[in-house]
């Protein structure tokens, strides 16, 4: 399935400043990200949403600038950054790990499914390492991927409203 | 009445068929109604899984998948248009029926309850929420016709739901309908028909009556009403008892109408009396030819109980309109013409006339005047002597009664006893004389008069009456009076009419001590035989032959076999009506006992009679025939 990009969706998802200027691919797939967690259940909820991107991530500005709030938004999101240790990774809910840091993966898929957290990335191949759900580009576009076996095994149930959106899904139960 | 009770039914069934209207009308509505709500509930219920199908695609602001969405309701034909929107208004994707403009969602003023209806369309507006979170809102127009035909089905069955039941009910009431027709028509008939002969009723008779002489208020023509009234049927009933009086009434019922044309009409008046409407003669004697056709058929014998009985007919015949203008008057006059037929002598018809509405106009006041008589003394009794032949002496007295009418003066007997013998007033004027000769005759011996048995006339009431014998004894007793000093009279024709009957009267009464003399004798049809065996003492020989002798040879033969035959038997005869000296000489040569006329004495009032009799000096003779 496919997730058509416009220009309109910065009325809904980011701030009305943005909404003046041309709004940038980082931008996008932060509103992406920000909205993302509508659409997903953990098993263990927690009060409020950690959202951590890796110290000196390109994508902290964007996140920095739309999280949060977003009008749907429930539970307030908190954005973090974190280094390498693993220790600091079990506070977060939703993990964003950009294309630079994809060599992460292994020991993060193996924290997300001990501390129960979503993995979003950006990527070819990233599924196969780990991620849960991917953000790629194609044309003016960003497209979705999910592998929901990995979801699942870190007790994590996306909706099938998000799942339609998607390009492709993969690790369905059977 | 039967167009009444067709109004009456119509009216009952609009009422029902209005009834039945309104109620499928409320019906109609509520289910209008209804529809509306359910369709309503419905529409929201959609969009809300529309909405909720969506959220997903609003959020992320994807109208491709938005439209995916959407498309799943182009399965409904009633959704003609539906719209998924951002908060701000923004169209996020549309679905449009084919051939079907667009609503202008935004211009319909869709209030809090998220609906609306306009022009056979109903809008609904839902808000689509994520985590309580206005996302976005769905709209949807939807097609009323649906429901038009849903409603157009529901009319259809509910049309054919009640034409059915309206059917089936029609159809089961129907014998209930007929047996209430039968009860109404048997109702009609028993209030217009006598129950005993199926004739018409008195009621229908004088409806019948009013409505033709209403018609002759417009028309000319002549119509006759005949009072018919059967002679001797009392008789049979006191008989026979009323069981067999029913049968008898019934054959004479079907005799008298075989007698009548089909457009004449004959009803039961009541009892024995019957009425008969002649339409539409040419002449009078069209009527008196139907009375003696009548009378004729009722000549014919009734075989009642193995035994032949007769029974007579007197008919009255008033003509319409000439003899009157009501149904009440035509009926009186009727009956007044019957009452005539009936005096002269019955089996007869007569007309209605002045003069016989005199006659009983005259019979009324005159029986009035009994009464009035009666309770104002008006009443005198005046004896006439019976005196033996050769010495002149007195044997007897005949009492007889006299009428002082206060205007009319008085008046003679034969003109006022008939009117009283046909009523019970011959009985109470009876008493009278009863009680009056009693009341004469002690003063009489009070006063020292030695006085001879007074004779004292009985008539056909007093003497059918069971306790003759007892109040004749009772009065005398009461005046310390015999048997021996009264003498009672009946008519040859009256103790002849029912010879067992008067047999055992005269006999009782024989018994009880008193002289029996038979009155008129010769007038009557005596029996020899009969005559042999009743207790009788004495024979009066009748004026008529009396008058006679000396004149009329046959008269003389008749008085010389009378005498011979009372001689025969052993009975005293006594002439009435002695006038003349000659007449005595016949009489006394043949050997009557005695006389009775104005020859040997005048009737006399009481008073005077007593000092006729008060002892006289020895050299008066005591012959009455000296007080003339």
């Amino acid at each position: 399935m496919v997730l058509g990009l416009m220009l309109g969706l910065a009325s809904c998802a980011l701030p009305a400043q943005a909404e003046e200027r041309s709004v940038g691919e980082q931008e996008l797939k932060a509103a992406l990200i920000r909205n993302i967690p509508l659409f997903v259940q953990w098993t263990t909820p927690s009060p409020r949403l950690q959202l951590c991107v890796f110290e000196a991530s390109p994508m902290g500005k964007a996140l920095a600038e739309i999280v949060p709030p977003s009008a749907a938004t429930t539970r307030p999101i908190q954005l973090q950054q974190v280094s390498d240790n693993p220790e600091e990774w079990r506070q977060c809910q939703i993990f964003w790990v950009d294309g630079e840091r994809i060599s992460s993966l292994g020991r993060l898929a193996a924290a997300a499914r001990q501390h129960s957290i979503l993995l979003l990335a950006e990527g070819i191949g990233t599924l196969d390492r780990g991620a849960m759900i991917t953000l790629s580009v194609e044309g003016s576009r960003i497209l979705l991927d999910v592998e929901q076996g990995a979801a699942q095994a870190a007790g994590i149930t996306i909706s099938s409203k998000l799942l339609r959106l998607a390009r492709s899904v993969r690790g369905t139960r059977p | 009445m039967i167009q009444r009770n067709l109004r009456a039914k119509k009216s009952l069934y609009l009422a029902g068929f209005g009834t039945i209207l309104i109620g499928l009308l409320m019906l109609l509505f509520q289910q209008w109604y209804s529809s509306r709500e359910t369709l309503v509930k419905e529409a929201q219920m959609l969009a809300a899984i529309l909405g909720a199908n969506a959220s997903a695609a609003l959020v992320f602001n994807d109208p491709v998948a938005a439209e995916e969405v959407l498309r799943t309701s182009t399965h409904s034909p009633m959704i003609l248009e539906a719209r998924l929107q951002q908060p701000d208004g923004r169209v996020l994707a549309r679905h449009l029926a084919s051939n079907v403009t667009a609503t202008n969602f935004s211009a319909e003023p869709i209030g809090e309850s998220g609906f609306l209806f306009v022009s056979g369309r109903l809008l609904v507006q839902e808000t689509v929420l994520l985590n309580d979170q206005p996302v976005g809102q769905v709209l949807l127009a939807l097609d009323l016709a649906s429901i038009k035909q849903h409603l157009y089905r529901f009319l259809l069955a509910l049309g054919l739901i009640v034409c059915t039941t309206a059917l089936i009910f029609w159809l089961s009431s129907r014998q209930l309908r007929r047996q209430a027709h039968a009860a109404e028509l048997a109702l009609h008939h028993q209030a217009h028909h006598d129950r005993l002969t199926g004739l018409a009723n008195r009621f229908a008779f004088e409806a019948a009556l009013e409505q033709i002489l209403k018609h002759y208020q417009r028309s000319e023509g002549l119509s006759a009403l005949l009072f018919l009234d059967v002679d001797g049927f009392k008789k049979i009933n006191d008989h026979f008892g009323h069981h067999v009086g029913d049968n008898v009434l019934l054959e004479i019922a079907n005799r008298l109408k075989r007698c009548i044309r089909s457009s004449d009409l004959i009803a039961r008046l009541g009892g024995d009396e019957f009425g008969v409407i002649l339409t539409d003669i040419d002449h009078p004697d069209s009527a008196l030819r139907l009375a003696n056709k009548m009378i004729a058929v009722l000549a014919d014998p009734f075989f009642i109980k193995g035994e032949i009985s007769h029974l007579g007919l007197s008919v009255g015949i008033a003509l319409i309109p000439r003899d009157g203008n009501t149904a009440e008057d035509m009926l009186t006059h009727a009956d007044m013409a019957m009452y005539q037929a009936k005096n002269t002598g019955r089996n007869q018809a007569h007309f209605f006339s002045d003069a016989i509405a005199d006659l009983v106009h005259h019979r009324i006041s005159m029986e009035q005047d009994l009464r009035l008589a009666l309770t104002q003394n008006q009443f005198f009794l005046a004896y006439q002597p019976q005196v033996i032949p050769a010495t002149g002496a007195l044997h007897g007295l005949e009492a007889l009664i006299r009428w002082q009418h206060p205007q009319k003066g008085l008046i003679p007997p034969n003109t006022f006893i008939p009117i009283a013998e046909e009523s019970e007033l011959i009985l109470e004027i009876g008493n009278w004389v009863m009680t009056k000769v009693c009341q004469d005759i002690q003063q009489w011996s009070r006063a020292g008069v030695q006085v001879p048995p007074v004779s004292i006339n009985l008539s056909a009431r007093q003497f059918a009456c069971p306790t003759l014998k007892d109040d004749l004894l009772n009065c005398l007793q009461q005046y310390g009076l015999s048997p021996r000093d009264v003498e009672v009279e009946l008519t040859e024709s009256l103790a002849m009419s029912n010879a067992e009957l008067s047999s055992r009267t005269l006999h009782e009464i024989s018994k009880a001590g008193f002289h029996l003399a038979i009155d008129d004798f010769g007038t009557g049809y005596s029996s020899l035989a009969y005559l042999k065996r009743l207790p009788v003492n004495k024979l009066k020989i009748d004026r008529s032959f009396v008058i006679g002798l000396g004149e009329v040879p046959e008269d003389e033969a008749i008085v010389v076999a009378i005498i011979n035959m009372a001689k025969a038997l052993g009975l005293m005869v006594v002439a009435e009506g002695v006038e003349t000296r000659e007449q005595a000489e016949i009489l006394e040569r043949y050997g009557c006992d005695l006389f009775q006329g104005y020859l040997t004495g005048r009737p006399m009032p009481a008073q005077q009679l007593m000092a006729l009799l008060l002892p006289q000096p020895p050299s008066h003779s005591r012959s009455v025939a000296a007080a003339n």
